[in-house]
């Protein structure tokens, strides 16, 4: 919008562009223009170099009507300030449109119709001059003094090297300088264009392209879609629009996709382990209910979240402990805890009479019932061995470990006498 | 610096290079700098025009574009009145 800078402000930017302090910037700028202004009262011109030439000029006399009353009045010879920027500021400050360049107009050009086909220019922009006929024909209908600035509509785009936007934004451009009404029509024609991906779309008060807001604007996106698909540029301005949509799309989808196959993965493993599927040589009983050490969600697995949670633990020791060797127990005992509740409570009862006499694995999936046997170590014997070999699993040796408590499993000596407890829940 | 300078002239012409650039950069979003007492700078867009050398009758286009101009405060315009 519009902003009133000042000398503070412009110091500021000075001292910032070059490293001077802001003092110093702003003691320059100061300086500058009281020299500026002393020149210009005793020489009446100042020129400073790369900036630009105040001159004060003497405007002569002359005639004019006067605006009131019409009548003529004479206007006194006065002064005026005047100034005139350096090329190189001029050429500084038009950068935004630096790369048009003046265009000699042909005689054979025909302003009324101002097809393609008929502009006589560079042979290269005769595709991107494709512009609606119907914008132009109607300019060069209603108002004859617009047509010849409606037929320079296309010349831009002769002019403009690149792809089809500031031959829009100058074609709006030239449609501003067209009657009102026409303008107005013109931007009611077209509904809003989905984006302002061209840098010159201008308003109707003419301020300077980056606020567009003016519906005239999405003019120049249709003027080139409207017509022939085969032009470039006009499938470069339609190419605009889309590929913001479909990333933002895509990577959503893949967040679902993800979150579902998450949960696809922890309905699997529930059912898993209430079929019993992968385990091996076990006793298949019926999934008995599962009264104790449920779990907490401290566990890993996917069916952290689940209702497993909501049961209170009944070892207070943290579950979390005995993760690392037990990663499928806590889904089991999960999984176990809910189909208790479905399946057949078999000796139900009689396990957890027998359970709280020995200390139970927190965590554990299965409860130490009493003692099935004793197991003297040979040589060569690893706990988890032993495990595999009296329990099919050696996930099982943890619960060898505290029947017996071993300190080191590691480090079990040969002819040790281990207890092996007898587990209840099928699987060991 | 055609004209006097004030504090160190090397470094003022560097400074002017500076505060030209600057304007030619803030000046572009259709802002305008006020000194106090001078007059503002503003940014005006010109827009197309068809113009006729009148000697050769050649028409030529010349395209829209971006131009600064000064506008004197009144202070500034009394004195020269």
């Amino acid at each position: 919008m519009e902003k009133r800078y000042t000398l503070q402000d412009f110091s500021g930017f000075l001292a910032a562009g070059s490293g001077q302090t802001k003092r110093k910037s702003e003691a320059y700028l100061r300086a500058l223009f009281d020299i500026i202004q002393k020149g210009l009262d005793e020489d009446q011109f100042v020129k400073v170099r790369g900036f630009g030439t105040f001159k004060v000029a003497q405007i002569s006399e002359r005639e004019s009507v006067s605006v009131n009353t019409g009548e003529r009045i004479t206007l006194g010879s006065h002064a005026r300030v005047i100034f005139q920027p350096d090329a190189k500021l001029k050429e500084l400050v038009n950068r935004p449109f630096a790369h048009f360049a003046t265009v000699t107009l042909e005689e054979t050009t025909d302003f009324s119709i101002f097809e393609a086909d008929n502009l006589p220019e560079t042979a290269a922009t005769a595709a991107s001059a494709t512009f609606s006929p119907d914008e132009t024909a109607d300019s060069g209908s209603v108002a004859p003094a617009s047509g010849p600035e409606a037929a320079t509509e296309s010349l831009p785009d002769a002019l403009s090297t690149v792809a089809g936007e500031p031959s829009a934004g100058t074609t709006t451009f030239v449609q501003e300088e067209t009657p009102k009404p026409q303008s107005t029509r013109r931007a009611s024609d077209h509904p809003a264009a989905p984006e302002t991906a061209l840098p010159f779309n201008v308003e109707d008060d003419f301020t300077l392209p980056k606020h567009p807001e003016a519906p005239i604007q999405p003019e120049p996106v249709f003027i080139h879609h409207n017509p022939s698909p085969e032009t470039p540029e006009s499938e470069d301005d339609g190419e605009e629009y889309e590929p913001d949509d479909p990333p933002k799309q895509s990577s959503r989808g893949k967040i679902v996709l993800s979150a579902l196959a998450l949960l696809l993965l922890s309905l699997s493993s529930y059912f898993v382990g209430y079929f019993r599927i992968l385990c091996p040589d076990c006793d298949v009983r019926t999934p008995v209910s599962q009264p104790a050490s449920p779990l907490r969600t401290g566990a890993s697995g996917p069916t952290a979240g689940k209702p497993a949670a909501s049961r209170p633990a009944r070892p207070a020791a943290a579950d979390s402990l005995r993760t690392d060797s037990l990663a499928a127990r806590p889904e089991n005992a999960a999984i176990a805890s809910q189909t208790g509740e479905t399946s057949e409570k078999m000796t139900d009862s009689a396990i957890r009479e027998a359970s709280k006499a020995y200390e139970q694995l927190p965590g554990g999936r299965y409860l130490i019932v009493g003692t099935a046997g004793t197991h003297t170590v040979a040589p060569g014997e690893g706990i988890y061995r032993i495990a595999r070999k009296y329990y099919g699993k050696k996930e099982c040796a943890a619960y060898i470990i505290l029947y017996n408590h071993i300190e080191n499993p590691d480090l079990i000596g040969v002819g040790t006498r281990i207890k092996l407890p007898r587990l209840e829940e099928p699987g060991c | 610096m055609a004209l006097r300078l004030g504090i160190s002239p090397k470094e003022a012409e560097q400074l002017t290079g500076k505060f030209v650039q600057t304007l030619a950069d803030t000046l572009d979003d259709e802002s305008s700098l006020t000194l106090q007492g001078f007059g503002t700078f503003e940014v005006r867009k010109r827009l197309e025009r068809v113009v006729v050398n009148p000697v050769t009758k050649v028409r030529q286009l010349v395209p829209p574009k971006l131009a600064i101009s000064f506008r004197p405060s009144n202070l500034l315009k009394d004195k020269h009145k």
